[in-house]
């Protein structure tokens, strides 16, 4: 009952206190626009040294960052926005931000990128692979989003049993098959996992030619005979022993630590957790393995939003935003977090080129620059992941014929997107 | 009885004054803004959201009124499957607790010396964080190195997959679900023994009752009433099963989305589709069903009044 | 059935409630525990009915010994003090119960229920519950469903205490006519002597765990064993002249003459004794030459109850209700000789003649 209620409430609570917009405050001094994250330790730490660093470097906007629990972040955004108490600057993920868009919140940064002053020079061309189509995908010449670094998938191995058995790094699919099954047949343990099942075979999809979701149509948009080969390629590996899910362990890193499985695709960002095994082997880290017919690597690349105010606080978090993805600052950050700066210029610093060589990951994550991509984020499109997701347990865990799955997901998934 | 209902009704000596009018409504006020604030109105706009059509979160706007928030959560086989789900998982999980939890409280009822030890250690899990339980249950539960596997390896058992086989994870939200039931359960029924008078055992023991005869006879239906209650209000706390399917599925509704529950439903409505009037539709039905069963639990009561 | 005691002793840690008591219980007769609360009647009856195990001693039942029999195995029928009817069965199935877990056939036991609830005159409540009944309705059903089972005894803890005063009298009458008419074995624990007396064959007086007596009821009246006894048993309670034996008779404390009564005891010249009398053993007449004052009289049909002051103590006699007294009157008093007891002052040890 407790539960019940408390969950009604907060659905009421945020809905519930209408009317209490923020008052506008207009006043001489510096504008000042509230930045929300929820970066914890160093990474607050250094994220403050640079807001800092901002603020004391004009005196026209003032930038006051407020961190934010992990925990619920989404829905406690959301409430805020719905109250008027939100920020005005945060990043989000495409997903998300196509919902804030079907409501109108969302500053529409084109004008000012765009503009001869005040604008960004090569803003497009600067950006790697595909981000640029990420963060303009919902049409009009929009950018709704400025983004700043990104992560992806990378292919993390044991290096040590890897050079044990004499086995390659796999570059394609077909050798990443072969290699567990050795490895299977070596340690009587699967050879790979993945993370994100959704997201590899999201990738499988893609890298075999295969559309995904079309945002004109509202439907998905797959090629049907590439996506049931796939999954039935993907279910029985898993079935075989060769391939894994996480199941209970959530992530594959600490199955991976323990030797439990040889390889696995997780985060770039997660390196930490990939090679926390006590120097109990080495680990070797690759870009994904490819289909071939196109190259792609999931973008997990999030970008600044601004919600609509005022005139003047957009361009306060413009201005911000400018100088935040500068070659310089991005550059940074992303060394600080273990990522890829969005932007070309950003990637060749000194100190990025420096920095690859110290981290396997990044280094992994540069080698794929190229091939990051996006998918369309249009509303309902993650309600198509959990379908994904769905489709993949009932194939792999379920022995629900591959088929039968697929079928579903596509019903499920084009409800979705019609809704 | 008619006759003397008026003598029941409470009229006080005192003059109603406006000071002896404001004195308790003083007292009172905290509290019944509180109500009136996060439970009235929360509920009233529940109701309402419920019938608004397209309702927007963020802007609160909504295209009109009607009933398709209710059409669409029916229509919706997720939430038919959530709304079986649920009911069996009630059935499995109410019935099994409450016959286990019978037999352990009519064991600690008869060792007197212990009840203090166990009586703590009924609370624990009622204390300890859900993270925490969550975390545990799903070590118990792993399939490479759970103990509950190990224990049915002791019997020759293969190993089953407790979490991520879909063909299991109903049985092992059952387990968690029945853990988590048994103390409170065991406690209501301990105090509803205490409350029999042991002459009626040791009467039952002169006229020939053996010990199953005696639990049979004399402890199950004098302890009708509490087993009804408890009954019922574990069915309805059942119906909000949210925490434990969270917990052990890592946010999943089991591991093929096979084990959504009125509450997940909900949930998923409104924290990741964000479609507020299905949630708030959901909810409506849900507060339905659980008003029923209140209803019922009331009946229940004053049926089984025996002293 | 014949029931026999033996060296029975029940303790409870440092408490010794029934203390080495040895008796033998002729079959068919009700007899009464009585005694004052805490005597230990109630934990002698519970040891009976195999309740209470035992700490030592035994029990006999005819000549079988069922000192470790659990209650099930004894065969006997127990009437708690507040009944414990089963408030969730009716009249009826708190009946049938012992034959319900005995598994007889339903027909038979519902046939034999009824006759039992005839045999109690309850036969209109079967369909009742408990709680729905009157007290005296609730303790008919408790000793019918004691006998349904045919007990070889009958077992009754203070079954008329918690009822009132009319109903008792009533009760206790069909408690006997009960016990007639069904003749089995049948003991009775009660505090209150009156009641003991008016409905048992026997009377076992308890105190502190130890028998003081076990006879005939009409014995502890005319025939206490001792000064406890005297006490305990009869309305009005027996008068009691504390005093010293002398010259073959008794000075009161507080008093200088020296009564001499019929009897012939053999005392020890200068005992510290008791001189108990019945009320009814106080005579009148003229030549009665024992100096008494009156304190207060109270009047009753016939007779009139006097109390009398003799030395520091008291003592109530039946005066004819014609004779015109007042209170400081000084009356002469004598001694019949039945009725008429003497005890030691410290043991309580009766001097028999």
């Amino acid at each position: 009952m407790k539960k019940l209620l408390t969950i009604i409430l907060s659905v009421l609570m945020l809905v519930g206190i209408a009317g209490c917009t923020k008052p506008e405050v207009v006043n001489e001094g510096p504008v000042e626009i509230t930045y929300w994250h929820t970066y914890t330790e160093h990474h607050n730490e250094y994220l403050t040294g640079i807001v800092d660093e901002f603020n004391a470097s004009q005196n026209e906007v003032k930038v006051v960052l407020v961190q934010q629990p992990y925990q619920d972040y989404d829905a406690n955004l959301l409430q805020a926005l719905r109250n008027g108490v939100g920020p005005d600057i945060c990043s989000r993920f495409p997903t998300n931000v196509a919902d804030y868009i079907d409501e109108d919140l969302l500053v529409d940064f084109a004008p000012y990128i765009n503009d001869a002053t005040i604008g960004i020079p090569n803003f497009k061309e600067n950006l790697t692979g595909f981000v640029y189509g990420e963060i303009t995908q919902w049409g009009d010449g929009a950018i709704y989003m400025i983004p700043n670094i990104c992560t992806s998938e990378v292919f993390y191995y044991n290096k040590t049993l890897f050079e044990e058995l004499n086995l390659e790094v796999p570059k394609t699919w077909e050798e990443l098959e072969e290699v567990s099954r050795v490895i299977y047949q070596k340690t009587g343990k699967p050879g790979f996992g993945t993370d994100s099942a959704i997201d590899t075979f999201q990738g499988l999809l893609i890298q075999n030619g295969s559309g995904y979701i079309n945002a004109e149509t509202k439907q998905m948009d797959l090629d049907y005979d590439v996506a049931l080969e796939q999954l039935t390629w993907l279910a029985d590996c898993i079935k075989e022993g060769i391939f894994r899910l996480p199941g209970d362990d959530f992530y594959l890193s600490g199955p991976f630590c323990s030797g439990a499985v040889a390889s696995y695709i997780g985060s770039s960002a997660g390196v930490g957790y990939a090679t926390m095994n006590n120097g109990a082997f080495e680990v070797g880290c690759a870009p994904i393995p490819q289909a071939g017919k196109v190259l792609y690597s999931s973008s997990w690349g999030g970008g600044f939003v601004c919600f609509k105010t005022t005139e003047a606080k957009a361009k306060a978090a413009y201005k911000f935003l400018k100088w935040f993805t500068s070659t310089e600052m991005t550059s940074r950050w992303a060394i600080n977090l273990g990522a890829l700066p969005a932007y070309i210029s950003g990637m060749e610093t000194a100190e990025y080129q420096d920095y690859i060589n110290t981290n396997i990951a990044a280094e992994a994550l540069y080698a794929s620059k190229d091939f990051i991509n996006w998918l369309n984020a249009i509303k309902g499109s993650a309600g198509v992941r959990t379908a994904i997701d769905k489709m993949i347990s009932e194939a792999c865990l379920n022995n629900v014929d591959p088929k039968t799955a697929l079928d579903d997901m596509i019903a499920a998934a084009n409800a979705e997107l019609n809704q | 009885m008619s006759k003397f209902k008026k003598v029941k009704k409470y009229k006080s000596d005192e003059k109603v004054t406006i000071k002896t009018f404001l004195k308790p409504t003083i007292y009172l006020l905290p509290f019944m803004l509180g109500i009136l604030v996060f439970t009235v109105y929360p509920f009233f706009n529940a109701v309402a959201i419920s019938f608004k059509e397209d309702y927007k979160v963020i802007s609160d706007t909504f295209s009109g009124w009607g009933l398709g928030n209710y059409q669409k959560v029916f229509s919706d086989p997720t939430f038919i499957k959530a709304i079986i789900n649920t009911t069996q998982y009630i059935l499995v999980v109410v019935s099994i607790s409450l016959v286990i939890s019978i037999l352990i409280a009519v064991m600690l009822n008869s060792v007197e010396k212990l009840q203090w030890l166990f009586q703590t250690a009924y609370f624990m899990p009622m204390v300890t964080s859900s993270a925490a339980i969550g975390l545990v249950w799903r070590w118990l539960f792993n399939y490479d190195y759970g103990i509950l596997n190990y224990l049915l390896s002791l019997f020759n058992v293969d190993a089953i997959n407790f979490l991520n086989n879909p063909q299991y994870s109903m049985i092992s939200l059952c387990i968690y679900g029945v853990w988590s039931m048994l103390p409170f359960t065991i406690i209501l029924l301990l105090a509803g023994l205490q409350n029999i008078d042991p002459q009626y055992y040791t009467a039952a023991k002169v006229d020939g009752a053996k010990t199953v005869d005696i639990f049979f006879n004399i402890t199950v239906p004098l302890l009708a009433p509490t087993i009804g209650l408890v009954a019922i209000v574990n069915i309805i706390s059942s119906f909000t099963v949210f925490d434990a399917l969270y917990m052990l599925f890592g946010g999943k509704p089991g591991p093929a989305y096979n084990l959504y529950t009125v509450i997940f439903y909900l949930y998923e409505q409104f924290y990741t589709k964000l479609k507020l009037g299905y949630a708030a539709a959901s909810a409506i039905v849900l507060f339905v069903i659980i008003l029923l069963f209140t209803m019922v639990q009331n009946r229940i009561q004053k049926k089984y009044d025996y002293y | 059935m014949r029931v026999k005691v033996q060296n029975l002793t029940k303790r409870f840690g440092e408490v010794t409630a029934v203390d080495n008591l040895t008796a033998e219980f002729e079959s068919g007769k009700l007899i009464a525990l009585l005694g004052p609360s805490g005597c230990g009647k109630t934990t002698m009856l519970n040891m009976l009915s195999g309740i209470l195990p035992v700490t030592e001693g035994q029990i006999f039942f005819d000549d079988k010994d069922v000192t470790d029999l659990t209650p099930d195995k004894r065969e006997v029928g127990l009437v708690f003090q507040n009944y414990a009817l089963y408030p969730h069965m009716t009249v009826l199935e708190n009946i049938c119960f012992p034959l319900k877990i005995k598994k007889v056939p339903k027909a038979e036991r519902i046939e034999k229920a009824k006759e039992f609830a005839k045999m109690v005159h309850i036969e209109e409540y079967l369909n009742r519950k408990p709680k729905e009944l009157s007290g005296g309705q609730q303790q008919r059903v408790a000793i019918a469903r004691a006998l349904v089972k045919n007990p070889k005894l009958l077992l009754l803890d203070e079954p008329l205490s918690n009822l009132d005063a009319k109903l008792r009298v009533e009760m206790r009458e069909e408690i006997r006519r009960i016990q007639r008419e069904s003749g089995v074995t049948t003991f009775f624990v009660t505090h209150d002597q009156e009641e003991a007396s008016a409905i048992s064959d026997y009377i076992m007086l308890m105190k502190l765990g130890e028998m003081q007596q076990f006879d005939k009821t009409r014995n502890l009246y005319n025939q206490p064993a001792n000064l406890f006894v005297a006490d305990f048993i009869g309305s009005p309670t027996i008068n009691q002249l504390h005093g010293i034996y002398t010259e073959g008779g008794i000075k009161v404390d507080g008093d200088n003459q020296i009564i001499k009564t019929n009897n012939k005891w053999q005392v020890e010249e200068g005992s510290r004794v008791v001189l108990a009398s019945r009320a009814e053993a106080i005579t009148f007449n003229d030549k009665d030459d024992i100096k008494t004052k009156v304190v207060e009289y109270y009047l009753s049909g016939k007779d009139t109850l006097v109390n009398l002051k003799i030395g520091s103590y008291n003592l109530r006699g039946y005066i004819d209700a014609t004779k015109a007294i007042k209170i400081g009157d000084n009356l002469n008093i004598g001694f019949k000789k039945e009725g008429v007891f003497l005890f030691d002052e410290l043991t309580g040890e009766r001097y028999y003649e």
